[in-house]
């Protein structure tokens, strides 16, 4: 009876590793195993499991088990599925744009700002609309940082100015012309509905109307930004998660030189 | 006037967007091949991005641009590695973008081309001029996202607006705030004598126009709502703002019996309720320089998986926007 407990034969698993065409990993390579969550507006129920169960076969999973299912009340339940998801992509095709500056330390661009421009660099910042969210805009300019990265507050030839949380864009435009702003950091953290999109389009358009866009470097910042996004919407660079004081200043600095302005 | 009579008659033409998805990159294309048909120079140019398979924030499905041989085209670098048409390079610029430096190439092999130009209006407007320098007979702006700037009469001398279905579910919704983006580009200029008072003038700064005109020695209203306010006496008939118009300020003067100057259409942002509410109180917005707003296009069709009945929306949009024509380059053609 012992040897029904534990299965003694030799097992081959799939070991090739194809970068053409990578699969989810669950324990063995190309086993496709994913894990899903998410809410249906259905009451509690035997159909809505099997409502569940036919929406991840639409997303492309095979075999999905509903492993756990909640009542969330009023008609909505909750559920978590596993199984093997089809798809794969090619790695080898990705090509994502980042920005291209040589990051420099905290010294070396003050360094270069003493060298290049001759005078402090001013630098407006704000997380702009209806995002509330801090962290992002506090990360890059607060003197104290963020990981161990100081903030563009600490750097010597630096001025920067953090308008907070939930500025409106003619607000942050208004301290740029006061403060003749070189350069304009926009933050956008969490936003639903896409609204962070007509928003910082409508920064750059009252940029634009107002004359100073030539002589401002924009920036986006924020964990759904990316460079690509960036050109798109009119700015001139976009830092994604994991971007620091550093490059955020670096990228302003060797641009404001790049476009002679002085 | 109709997409045909636009392409004779037009040598700089913008395209600007209600929204993402809404037929841009269509109308593009349709002017590319009328432009071919009446054997044209066409040069193209774009302040986002265009021509790319799938979108960069919803990742939907998008038209591709297609070029013919002899085609001008403004973009940067990095696009040019996405396109299957063929390509010399004529002039590197001293313009960067995200996506490289700006180059000016000619298509020497049909296919299909990535657009990525300057994000500049005075960068547009110079890589405008470089093209038809070199030949090119008209310029074909591309626009991005919700952008209206590249209308502004010193960029283009013709612009088409384009809306559609990913504006909102409810096509009433669409179809007043397509109305409202209208009425804002197709604001009257100004009377003749106001309007030599502020170009002898030559003022960078707010002016106050009555019986003499003062220079207030303030750049921008931004911020400066209060100031202004402050400024203004019952000689003050007209405020001439420089850069951009917003809703702060209309709600500040608003039952003030002043209006409102402002250089072109692209430079408010104020939205329909404040601006109803300022009509309301007998006020008014003239512009300088009136944008040439040409036609409505229109997309009944949004990615998100639902779309309004074309001719139902057809109808509905001329009704609210007549006299200004409007098409569906897809479902009826362009209007000949």
């Amino acid at each position: 009876m012992s040897s029904g407990l534990y299965s003694m034969e030799k097992k081959e698993f799939d070991k090739t590793f194809d970068k053409t065409r990578v699969k989810a990993y669950g324990d063995t390579m190309n086993d496709g195993k994913v894990q899903l969550s998410f809410t249906l507006p259905l009451p509690y129920s035997e159909e809505a499991k099997e409502a569940a169960r036919q929406l991840a076969i639409k997303m492309g999973i095979e075999e999905p088990n509903v492993t756990y299912m909640m009542d969330l009340g009023v008609g909505y339940t909750f559920f978590v599925v596993y199984g093997s998801c089809i798809h794969s992509v090619d790695a080898t095709k990705i090509v994502v744009p980042k920005v291209e500056t040589n990051t420099m330390s905290m010294d070396e661009v003050d360094e270069y700002i003493r060298k290049n421009i001759g005078r402090k660099v001013v630098v407006v910042g704000a997380c702009t609309g209806t995002d509330a969210h801090t962290v992002g805009i506090d990360a890059i300019m607060n003197m104290k940082g963020y990981a161990g990265h100081y903030g563009l507050e600490r750097y010597q030839m630096i001025e920067a100015y953090n308008l907070g949380s939930q500025v409106p864009n003619e607000v942050l435009v208004a301290k740029a012309i006061e403060v003749n702003a070189d350069a304009i950091l926009v933050s956008q953290v969490v936003t639903q509905k896409n609204v962070h999109i007509p928003n910082m389009t409508e920064l750059v358009e009252i940029v634009e109307a107002e004359g100073i866009r030539d002589r401002v470097v924009l920036v986006a910042g924020g964990p759904r930004i990316s460079h690509e996004l960036a050109k798109e919407l009119g700015y001139d660079a976009g830092f994604g998660a994991g971007s620091f004081a550093e490059d955020v200043a670096s990228f302003i600095v060797q641009e404001m030189v790049s476009r002679g302005i002085k | 006037m109709n997409l045909y009579c636009a392409v004779d008659l037009y040598k700089k033409i913008s395209i600007l967007g209600m929204s993402k998805n809404s037929g841009k990159t269509v109308v593009l294309n349709e002017l590319i091949n009328i432009s071919k048909e009446k054997s044209k120079k066409v040069c193209l140019t774009s302040i986002g991005v265009d021509g790319e398979g799938r979108d960069v924030v919803y990742k939907t499905k998008k038209p591709k641009i297609y070029a013919y041989e002899g085609t001008l085209l403004a973009t940067s670098m990095e696009a040019l590695k996405s396109f299957s048409a063929k390509y010399e390079i004529i002039d590197i610029l001293p313009f960067s973008t995200c996506l490289g430096r700006i180059v000016i190439v000619k298509i020497i092999r049909d296919g299909y081309v990535l657009l990525a130009g300057p994000d500049s209006n005075r960068e547009i407007s110079q890589v405008s001029d470089m093209m038809l320098a070199l030949g090119g007979d008209i310029v074909l702006i591309d626009g991005a996202l919700n952008r209206k700037t590249q209308g502004s009469p010193s960029i283009t001398d013709a612009c088409i607006l384009s809306t559609g279905a990913s504006l909102s579910r409810d096509m009433n919704i669409t179809i007043k705030k397509t109305k409202h983006t209208v009425d804002m580009l197709s604001l009257n200029v100004v009377e003749k004598d106001v309007l030599d008072k502020i170009n002898e003038q030559n003022s960078k700064n707010v002016l106050l126009i009555g019986d003499n005109t003062i220079d207030l020695d303030i750049k921008t209203s931004l911020g400066n709502e209060d100031e202004i306010l402050n400024r203004i006496d019952e000689n003050t008939k007209y405020i001439y703002i420089p850069g951009s118009l917003t809703g702060t300020l209309l709600n500040k003067i608003k039952g003030l019996k002043v209006d409102i100057i402002v250089k072109d259409g692209t430079k408010i942002f104020v939205n329909k309720e404040d601006y109803d509410s300022f009509r309301g109180r007998g006020g008014n917005i003239y512009v300088l320089e009136k944008i040439n707003l040409i036609c409505v296009t229109q997309n009944p069709t949004s990615p998100f998986g639902y779309y309004y009945n074309p001719n139902v929306f057809l109808q509905n949009l001329r009704r609210a926007l007549y006299p200004l024509d409007v098409y569906d380059v897809l479902y009826e053609g362009v209007g000949v």
